[in-house]
């Protein structure tokens, strides 16, 4: 993912860790970054002895987008001012239009390779990609728990890439699954608030893609007392809801 | 149609797609009978990378698309992507 630059780092404190990230990503300050705090510091004095802070910072999508104005102001300066080197390919602006037409394009192509009977829709969201595939015999591509269509989506992302030179928002429904996938979840959450809110007990949950995290981020957002967070490293990061900590 | 030959047009077709040099592309059946096929994947050497991806994330990809492909015929699909 060229938009999700991200570094993970280890230092003696959080802040250390997450001063010397912004660093080593070019950032000014921690607005442009997501932050997730994998490991807190334990155990020493002062940080001397037990474990350090583990940090995983990445560039926010405002963030890098101001990164590459910036570069852009440079480049344009009346030929005087030239970079030695630059650290980083500066990334070229990315044509929405053109990459839903390569998504669609890929899609069709791969449903057709395969025989089955499908249609192959997209719209532009904001900055985000939306694409369907219908049709009966699609589902064969979705698999069970989703394991395919993260393939196919992880297939599309990287022909976009490919032939557009640029990273991609895209959210891929293939047969109606993901918005079963997101209803169902959503459903879930609400049921599992209503128990955390009685039990005054967290409750973390299997690991999850982002985008059924952020499912249930959401949903657990809508709920008065309920807090929630991930915990956990890729691939098994997992959601954890939470009561609201009572002053 | 010889058995396989859906796995191996879907693999030929994703490859093509991610590929620099389209020509240098060349997907065989290597070996296939009732139940399996193999299909063996040839770039050129600088496209190998991309078809195989950071931590082998599109080879997987690439292998998972295939076997879904390979349900349709009833087949098991092995992949091979040789450098």
């Amino acid at each position: 993912m060229a938009n999700n630059k991200w570094v993970e780092v280890e230092a003696k404190s959080i802040d250390d860790a997450i001063k010397a990230g912004l660093n080593e990503l070019n950032l000014e300050d921690a607005t442009q970054a997501n932050i997730n705090i994998l490991r807190e510091p334990e155990g020493g004095v002062f940080g001397v002895g037990g474990t350090k802070a583990l940090v995983r910072i990445s560039v926010r999508n405002g963030g890098s987008r101001n990164y590459n104005n910036k570069n852009k102001r440079n480049s344009g300066n009346k030929n005087g001012y030239k970079k030695q080197y630059s650290p980083k390919k500066p990334r070229i602006e990315a044509d929405k239009e053109e990459q839903l037409k390569v998504s669609i394009n890929f899609l069709e192509g791969l449903v057709k390779s395969i025989g089955l009977d499908g249609k192959v829709e997209g719209t532009l969201e904001d900055e985000n990609l939306i694409v369907k595939v219908t049709g009966e015999q699609t589902e064969a591509l979705v698999g069970e728990k989703g394991f395919i269509i993260r393939s196919i989506h992880e297939l599309t992302r990287t022909v976009v890439q490919r032939k557009t030179g640029a990273g991609t928002r895209l959210r891929l429904d293939i047969a109606d699954y993901a918005t079963k996938r997101k209803e169902a979840l959503t459903i879930y959450a609400e049921r599992l608030s209503k128990q955390i809110l009685e039990d005054k007990q967290e409750v973390m949950l299997e690991p999850m893609n982002s985008v059924d995290r952020k499912t249930l981020h959401d949903a657990a957002a809508t709920f008065d007392g309920i807090r929630s967070y991930s915990e956990g490293r890729e691939p098994y990061r997992s959601v954890v809801f939470a009561p609201e900590e009572e002053e | 149609m010889a058995a396989g030959s859906i796995v191996k047009n879907v693999v030929e077709y994703i490859v093509t797609q991610i590929v620099e040099d389209t020509k240098s592309v060349k997907v065989d059946i290597a070996d296939s009978d009732d139940e399996n096929v193999t299909i063996e994947v040839r770039t050129s050497p600088d496209d190998m990378g991309r078809v195989i991806g950071k931590r082998g994330r599109v080879a997987r990809a690439i292998r998972t698309v295939a076997q879904a492909a390979a349900d349709e015929e009833g087949l098991q699909s092995s992949v091979e992507f040789i450098d």
